[in-house]
């Protein structure tokens, strides 16, 4: 089921002198087996609306029935929904806790009642999948770690509670170039299996060109626009007055100008790019 | 001029059960002034340490870090060594100090002792140079992710130190943003500052003079942007090329008769109006 946001606004600190309106009417329905990428300018509202998502922001304002819970009702199952909707957050750091990286990511498991065995079995297939190795970091404090382990740690606490939907607050901040392409082709065979729709939140253009399948931009708390990522090029000059960018491909295509180029996404550039140069020549 | 050396440098970790961690192995190398060097290198590979003992935040257990020619172990340089070297964090909750901008700007530089004219004009400068103006007087802990980290970056200006180190601090900015730190940068450099720039991201650091690169805490690589590019090692320390370098080179390699190694978007749609 998919799951309909419909003008949602929110401001924070709501009557006093620094309340700030971080949403602005926004109306966005995320359906099954979307991978939708958003991206926006700093503070343009992107954590913001992914935090209303599984209720860790209370709704003020619109509505947001997700995956048939309604987050208006007076008592919406909260518990139920962050079980479905699983989330990484911006800073990894607020969302570690435990002693141990195998207590961490058996967290969430454990909350779903599963057994020890279970649990186990889990996590350490989560803390593989996120690129560390078991052993050598299980009994690590999850405080005592590198940025990028940290980062692993908090994606493998929540992909081993395999929710349907995957959130994630710019997951790819702090990883290494390998890491963020296994990241993304992680993001990718989870979602073939488990995870069915996945939200990405990226500043990075050409990540989010290579694998979203559809792209929504916040602009000062709005949707700016929300299109497939093969339209992309038609936004150009949009994103670019927003102070965001286009991907080197699209930008690439454009200052070639030529109507047998296309593609977005790298491979389809550069085989149309060789396909035209083998056929000119 | 050189302004930091280290000498066999290691450094160990003990996690809460006594284990040890070598995050930093035998590293001997120097830095000159004015220069603007990339740290690169995989997760947990030892940068974040590293700059941790440049500004003696961390003793080396092994070895002799000195800056300006200063024993970072000798308790007497220590005030002179963190007024020299600013450090902007990797996570910017970890820098914030106080609960208005402007306060948070300020300490820094206060505790150098600097007067309070020039503090102010420092935070309307450092405001201005990280497009911050509105939030001068908002909390830091209530604000976006990107927001934290440009303020983190502004503290660390205001400070004006002779060495800055970013560990990743630009990690989660917008292009504009990015921009915005890039160019802060460069007019720096230009007035004889010298930055250590850590990052994952490569095309960031394709500016720099100096590429860096450690692994399992050790230095393997060092030398410029083009030299490290060109190198085959780069997968096997989880690097990749620059965008533009990998299009060009699988378009090379696909048979587009391309010159040289190409790094800028610019050169490489030069080439290929020339070659299509
Ligand atoms: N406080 C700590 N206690 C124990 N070990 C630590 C601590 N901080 C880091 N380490 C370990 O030291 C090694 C180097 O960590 P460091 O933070 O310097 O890596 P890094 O290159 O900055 O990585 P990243 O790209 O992920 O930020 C890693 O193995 C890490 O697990
Ligand atoms: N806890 C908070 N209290 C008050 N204002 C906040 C808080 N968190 C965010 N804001 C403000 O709300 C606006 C939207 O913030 P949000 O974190 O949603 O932005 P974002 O698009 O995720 O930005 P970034 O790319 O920097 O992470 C910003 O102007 C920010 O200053
Ligand atoms: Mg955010
Ligand atoms: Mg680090």
């Amino acid at each position: 089921m998919p799951i309909v946001v419909k003008n949602l606004s929110y401001t924070y600190m709501k009557g006093t002198p620094y309340e700030k309106q971080a949403l602005n009417d926004v109306s966005l329905t995320i359906n099954d087996g979307d991978f939708l990428g958003i991206i926006g300018a700093t503070g343009s509202g992107k954590s913001t609306f992914v935090r209303h998502l599984n209720g860790l922001i209370k709704l003020t304002q619109g509505s947001i029935i997700a995956d048939g819970i309604d987050l208006s009702a007076k008592k919406p199952d909260l518990k139920l929904l962050r079980r479905k909707i699983g989330m990484v957050f911006q800073y990894p750091e607020s969302q570690l806790f435990a002693e141990t990286v195998f207590k961490d990511v058996c967290y969430g498991p454990k909350n779903m009642k599963k057994s020890a065995e279970e649990c186990e079995a889990l996590a350490h297939e989560a803390i593989e999948l996120a690129g560390l190795d078991f052993e050598a970091f299980k009994d690590r404090s999850p405080f005592e770690l590198s940025g990028g382990e940290k980062r692993r740690v908090a994606i493998a606490g929540v992909i081993a509670c395999k929710p349907e939907y995957l959130v994630l607050d710019e997951p790819s901040a702090g990883l290494d170039p390998k890491g963020k392409d296994e990241m993304y082709n992680l993001v990718l065979k989870i979602k073939a299996s488990t995870s069915h729709t996945v939200v990405i939140i990226s500043h990075d253009i050409d990540e989010i060109a290579e694998y979203a399948d559809r792209i929504a931009v916040f602009d000062d708390g709005r949707i700016y626009a929300d299109f497939k990522t093969a339209d992309i090029g038609q936004y150009a000059d949009g994103l670019k007055e927003r102070g965001l960018d286009v991907p080197v491909t699209v930008k690439l295509r454009n200052a070639l100008k030529l109507s047998e180029i296309t593609g977005v996404r790298q491979n389809e550039l550069i085989e149309s790019i060789l396909k035209y140069y083998k056929t000119s020549k | 001029m050189e302004i930091i050396r280290l000498e066999n440098v290691g450094f160990q970790y003990k996690d809460y059960e006594g284990n040890v961690i070598e995050a930093v192995k035998n590293v001997s190398l120097t830095i000159d002034k004015g220069q603007f060097v990339a740290v690169l290198g995989r997760n947990g590979s030892g940068k974040s340490t590293l700059a941790k003992l440049l500004n003696a935040l961390l003793l080396p257990t092994e070895g002799v870090v000195t800056v300006f020619g200063r024993d970072t172990s000798d308790a007497d340089n220590l005030f002179e060594i963190r007024k020299n070297v600013g450090m902007v964090f990797q996570n910017p909750d970890n820098q914030m100090v106080a609960s208005i901008v402007e306060d948070d700007i300020a300490f820094g530089p206060e505790n150098i002792g600097i007067e309070r004219e020039e503090i102010i004009a420092r935070i309307e400068w450092v405001l201005k140079a990280v497009g911050m103006e509105e939030y001068r007087y908002a909390a830091p802990f209530k604000m976006s992710g990107g927001q934290k980290q440009r303020i983190a970056v502004a503290g660390i200006l205001a400070m004006k130190p002779e060495v800055i180190i970013f560990d990743e601090s630009t990690s989660m900015l917008d292009p504009e943003g990015r921009g915005e730190v890039m160019d802060v940068i460069k007019r720096l450099l230009k007035e004889g500052m010298t930055v250590i720039f850590i990052t994952h991201d490569m095309n960031e650091a394709v500016e720099a003079d100096r590429i860096i690169v450690l692994d399992k805490g050790s230095v393997v690589m060092d030398g410029k942007p083009e030299t490290i590019f060109a190198d085959e090692r780069l997968p096997l320390y989880n690097l990749k090329l620059p965008l533009v370098t990998r299009i060009a080179k699988e378009l090379k390699d696909g048979g587009l008769p391309i010159n040289g190694s190409v790094t800028r978007l610019e050169a490489l749609t030069e080439e290929l109006c020339r070659l299509l």
